[in-house]
């Protein structure tokens, strides 16, 4: 008889069992064909693993030496000559080969304490361009997105028009990585997404945003932000771009920046109130003192803040009858630790502190406490 | 003949359900832990690091009696990789020398502390800044013992100053890009996350250099390399696919990041509870359901932790007595919880499915026992049936616990070499025989003594610390 026909009476003989028992056979079979599936399957993932790291524990360092002679060294490689060296380590050319190029390239150029110009040169010797586009054409959502990670790394700008198909994908993911990899790469026109941001800012959006903003603002490339400021009808990315004028110090959006300290939008208004501190927009402090007793507490804090950073010595009596008024701990600490730092001939600081007893005290203390950093 | 019936029906639709359920999370983290692996990238820590605007994150850390590893879980702390962080020991009353042992290495005094507290605990006595300014970012807090980590956890949060906070032990090593990968969901979501956890892994038999995890291996013990492939299942198999359906019953107390708001307006930690981490996430929970607002629970697949476990049987009985005793004290402070459609998800799924799976399992269990000794002494026992039922359930532990070794090896191969992954399949098939009983036992006592109001101790582990080179 033979396997399969003792199989066959097996079925059958199960099939007279009662419903438990065929449960329990079918579970078992199932149970164990799985186990033996997955642990072959485990054992090719960990073997192919295992070659892969020997194979770049043996050429990498081989890669990396010739790259730091490319990039850092005396002579100056052409491009034949840079292929025929990558090619003379790794073999033939492949898109795993390019991959790890990339790899190489990418630690060096961001791990290596030595900067270069002529990384360039590697990308066009090793043609990463063309190996990027065929990712970005025949990949799925998740792939496409990593290379376009690696084209912010590479900085390469000649696939901007490539990055632009990606920019309105239904995948949210590969939507967002395109429009900020847009922001960096495209030479035209790189903030037409901001006037297409929908709904609210992500925190993640906003420390992207401002990563490619800050990319642009070191090259002194960054435009003035308050055109989008002014019109944007986002009221989150407006928020997101009051805050963006402060960090840059874009001084010429001081005046849009306190018209929107008299928005109806609590965010607006608080962040409005804190950038202007940052923008030193002294001119304006007179009217946040006005604004102050009749605003939210998250605008108080703002603004006492921000009167902290402009420092200009005329706020002393603001900040005493501020402190006096105020009713919460949160407000207390912030008044007493601007003026622990405010410039003046008048010591408010002393002053305040002399009259408190208790916690209130102790807030004082607290801040003047050089050991504790955060406050 | 009816009893009997009824009882092996039962037991049989029982485990089915289990495995049922089981095969249903193996689905859900599968989809959770390849979207995770798609969409996230190295370059996300490195954006996230360089950031000025990273929100800032306060690491609780709460000690007792912790002098023999004290010191090098804190340097361990000190370095994680993150622009916007402080460290909070919590000195519960010890002992022995962790105090002094603190004093001493980091050069701490006393300081006026503007300390709030916005959650009730036992009387602070004092708290300590670095004069070193290596240390800046060290804050830690003397209190008076309060009998339970939660009380501990509570000041430290009291202490903190950032919007978010990580509680962990002192115990435990983190990795060090930990806070950089688990804020990253909070960020990333437009729902509010009030919680968001990782998997923690055993320390025991791994290389640790300057308070960092450099080659991590399988405990060679037998009851740590247990608890790891238990550890590795709970999380990447249950917690994530929990996640995706935002029904994750809690974060654990050794590594969890939390919203500080939410937690200290749901009270904080309950002082009294033993399972404070799962009372924690409940009260967190209801207080968005009955504020009517919309929250998420957030797992990553990525090992982050790395705890000394109970080296021996004694120690994992104290411990497991402890877990069992606090989960039978959740479903006694919370059972209005318990199958109310108030508490959406919470009272529908994650409660329900705790109480009959996880609270419910050691009794029927024991019962199972019980029934079986039974018939045995009357010679009734079906021996065929018997073995097929133990082959049932057996084959499927093992095939879920080869699973989630597959889960954590496309996660990320922590062990290098793969007679190492080896050593953790060989438990799976020892487990049910060694350490499951074992679980059952633990379990069954915990709520006996929780019942008769025995009284049960902080958490405490004799430890072994950990050897550093």
């Amino acid at each position: 008889m033979g396997i399969l026909d003792f199989l066959i009476e097996i079925y059958y003989e199960i099939g007279t069992y009662a419903p438990i028992i065929q449960v329990a056979v079918a579970s078992i079979i199932f149970s164990v064909i799985i186990t033996i599936s997955m642990f072959i399957y485990l054992s090719v993932i960990r073997y192919k693993h295992q070659k892969n790291i020997n194979k770049k524990n043996q050429i990498r360092p081989q890669i990396e030496k010739l790259f730091k002679d490319i990039l850092f060294g005396d002579t100056i490689y052409h491009e034949d000559e840079i292929y025929t060296e990558y090619t003379k380590i790794v073999g033939k050319l492949s898109a795993r080969k390019i991959k790890l190029a990339i790899d190489v390239l990418l630690e060096l150029k961001f791990n290596s304490p030595e900067k270069s110009r002529r990384y360039q040169s590697i990308v066009d010797a090793l043609r990463f361009e063309t190996y990027l586009e065929k990712k970005l054409d025949f990949s799925r959502g998740s792939t496409k997105m990593k290379t376009l990670q690696k084209l912010q790394q590479l900085d390469l700008k000649s696939l901007d028009s490539k990055v632009l198909n990606y920019a309105y994908s239904k995948n949210k993911e590969l939507r967002r990585e395109a429009r900020y990899s847009h922001l960096q790469l495209s030479e035209n026109d790189p903030y037409r997404f901001l006037d297409e941001i929908k709904g609210d800012l992500t925190y993640w959006d906003e420390i992207n945003l401002l990563k490619f903003l800050k990319i642009h603002n070191e090259k002194n490339e960054l435009s003035n932000l308050g055109k989008w400021i002014n019109y944007s009808d986002n009221n989150s990315l407006t928020v997101f771009l009051i805050k963006a004028a402060g960090l840059f110090e874009q001084f010429d959006t001081k005046e849009v920046v306190y018209k929107k300290t008299k928005s109806n939008v609590t965010s607006i208004r608080t962040e409005a109130y804190r950038s202007l501190g940052k923008l030193k927009a002294a001119e304006y402090e007179s009217k946040l003192i006005e604004r102050f007793f009749s605003e939210k507490e998250e605008c108080q804090l703002a603004i006492v803040r921000s009167i902290g950073l402009m420092n200009t010595g005329n706020a002393v009596s603001f900040l005493k009858k501020a402190y006096l008024e105020a009713k919460t701990i949160a407000l207390k600490k912030e008044i007493a630790l601007v003026s622990f730092t405010y410039k003046s001939n008048y010591n408010l600081f002393e002053d305040l502190k002399a009259t408190q007893d208790g916690f209130d005290r102790t807030i004082f203390n607290h801040i003047e406490t050089q050991l504790i950093k955060f406050k | 003949m009816f009893g009997e019936d009824f009882f092996e029906y039962f037991i049989f639709f029982y485990s089915t359900s289990l495995i049922a359920s089981y095969l249903m999370l193996a689905i859900f983290s599968m989809i959770t832990i390849i979207r995770y692996k798609n969409y996230n990238s190295n370059l996300d820590d490195e954006t996230l690091y360089n950031s000025d605007i990273a929100p800032g994150i306060s690491v609780v850390a709460p000690a007792y009696n912790e002098e023999k590893t004290i010191i090098t879980n804190v340097h361990s702390l000190l370095t994680l990789e993150y622009p916007l962080f402080e460290v909070v020991i919590v000195n519960d009353g010890s002992k022995d020398t962790t105090l002094e042992k603190l004093i001493k290495e980091f050069d701490l005094v006393e300081v006026p502390y503007a300390y709030i507290e916005r959650i009730k605990t036992q009387p602070v006595k004092k708290i300590l800044k670095s004069t070193n300014p290596l240390y800046d970012k060290l804050t830690v807090v003397d209190k008076e013992n309060g009998g339970t980590k939660a009380d501990a956890s509570n000041a430290g949060i009291n202490a903190s100053v950032f919007p978010y906070f990580l509680c962990t032990d002192v115990d435990c090593i983190l990795a060090r890009n930990t806070l950089l990968k688990m804020i990253k969901p909070i960020l990333i979501n437009k729902k509010k996350v009030i919680a968001v956890g990782a998997t923690l892994r055993m320390v025991n038999s791994c290389e640790v250099k300057d308070g960092e995890i450099v080659r991590v291996k399988p405990p060679k013990d037998f009851i740590p390399r247990f608890q790891e492939l238990e550890y590795i299942r709970a999380y990447l198999l249950s917690k994530m696919g929990w996640s995706l359906i935002n029904c994750v019953p809690n974060v654990s107390g050794g590594l969890g990041l939390f919203d500080k708001d939410i937690a200290v307006r749901a009270g904080g930690y309950d002082g009294k509870s033993h399972a404070e981490d799962m009372d924690l996430i409940t009260r967190m929970v209801s207080y968005m359901i009955n504020n009517r607002q919309k929250y998420k629970i957030e797992y990553i697949p990525l090992s982050c932790c790395w705890t000394e476990g109970p080296p021996d049987v004694n120690i994992l009985s104290r411990q497991r007595t402890r877990w069992a005793a606090g989960l039978l004290q959740l479903f006694v402070v919370h059972r209005k919880i318990l199958f109310n459609p108030k508490y959406k998800k919470m009272g529908l799924i994650v409660f329900p499915y705790a109480f009959i799976f996880e609270f419910l399992a050691p009794l029927i269990e024991l019962g199972g026992l019980i029934s079986i000794l039974y018939l045995i002494f009357f010679g009734k026992i079906n021996w065929d049936l018997a073995a097929l039922v133990f082959l049932y359930s057996y084959c499927f532990a093992v095939m879920i616990s080869i699973l989630v070794v597959i889960w954590d090896n496309i996660t990320f191969k922590y062990y290098q070499k793969f007679s190492e992954v080896l050593k953790l399949i060989m438990v799976a098939f020892l487990e049910p025989f060694i350490y499951h009983p074992l679980i059952v036992f633990f379990g069954i006592r915990g709520y006996f003594k929780f019942l008769s109001s025995k009284e049960l101790a902080w958490g405490t582990m004799t430890r072994k610390g950990v050897e550093t080179s």
